[in-house]
């Protein structure tokens, strides 16, 4: 009997990164953090600031956490 | 893992025009602070990164030469250093490699820029958008990555020149 084939892709559950390939962050949320620092760990944004200082405050990072740090961009065109 | 890596252009929200589409990546970046994770719209009419000056304090950078930069907007002095990215693809992490970056002293850039300088050695860029925005994608291909070879014209026309002669 043969065996069974091994899906090729990679199970996404292995990766702790996976999140970032989504769209995690919404047109809304970027709409709504337009101009602000954000902070965010697995998809979800802890601390929002006019500073990344006052941003990272905010999201109380336990010891160790790499963070998703963005200052998201004005909704205007960039020349 | 693929040799080629191939990226969806992001669709972005733009006042007036509802939406646009960026060739941004997620990426990490080191330094001797640590590591963060961001993302950087891939500008290949940057001379160089550019990140603000806050991720870069982050970063632990050392910021020691001043240059004098030049953006859209005028002449900006700007610190360099240099700086370690990786690239997040849905398969992995590209290989780190290290390239400069520019921090603006005034002011900071309107999104972190991933220009020419360092990571344009490191990776061959294509950017095929085309008509509809939504199936855009831009490649990232390493350089020591096996390269597509296109069949030459001579050849083919040499072989019908061959066939008429014979």
């Amino acid at each position: 009997m043969p065996g069974r084939r091994r899906p090729v892709r990679r199970n996404k559950g292995d990766d702790p990164w996976a999140w970032l390939s989504e769209d995690w962050l919404s047109d809304a949320d970027m709409l709504r953090y337009a101009g602000k620092w954000i902070v965010a760990t697995e998809g979800e944004v802890r601390g929002v600031g006019r500073t990344l200082e006052a941003a990272v405050g905010r999201a109380r990072l336990p010891e160790g956490a790499e963070p998703f740090i963005w200052r998201v961009p004005p909704p205007e065109r960039i020349f | 893992m693929p040799v080629v890596y191939s990226f969806s252009f992001r669709r972005v929200p733009i006042a007036g025009a509802s939406h646009g589409f960026r060739p941004i990546l997620d990426v990490r970046l080191r330094g001797p602070s640590g590591a963060v994770l961001t993302k950087m719209l891939v500008d290949s009419g940057a001379d160089c990164p550019v990140i603000a000056a806050r991720l870069a304090r982050r970063l632990g950078l050392t910021l020691e030469e001043t240059t004098r930069g030049r953006g859209i907007a005028g002449r900006v002095p700007a610190w360099r250093s240099r700086m370690i990215v990786e690239i997040h693809h849905h398969s992995g992490w590209l290989t780190p490699i290290e390239v400069p970056v520019e921090v603006p002293a005034r002011g900071a850039p309107p999104i972190d820029v991933l220009g020419r300088e360092g990571f344009f050695a490191a990776y061959d860029i294509l950017f095929r958008l085309g008509p509809v925005p939504e199936r855009g994608v831009f490649v990232v291909a390493p350089h020591g990555s096996v390269r597509r070879v296109f069949p030459k014209h001579a050849t083919r026309f040499g072989r019908g020149r061959k066939g008429l002669a014979g």
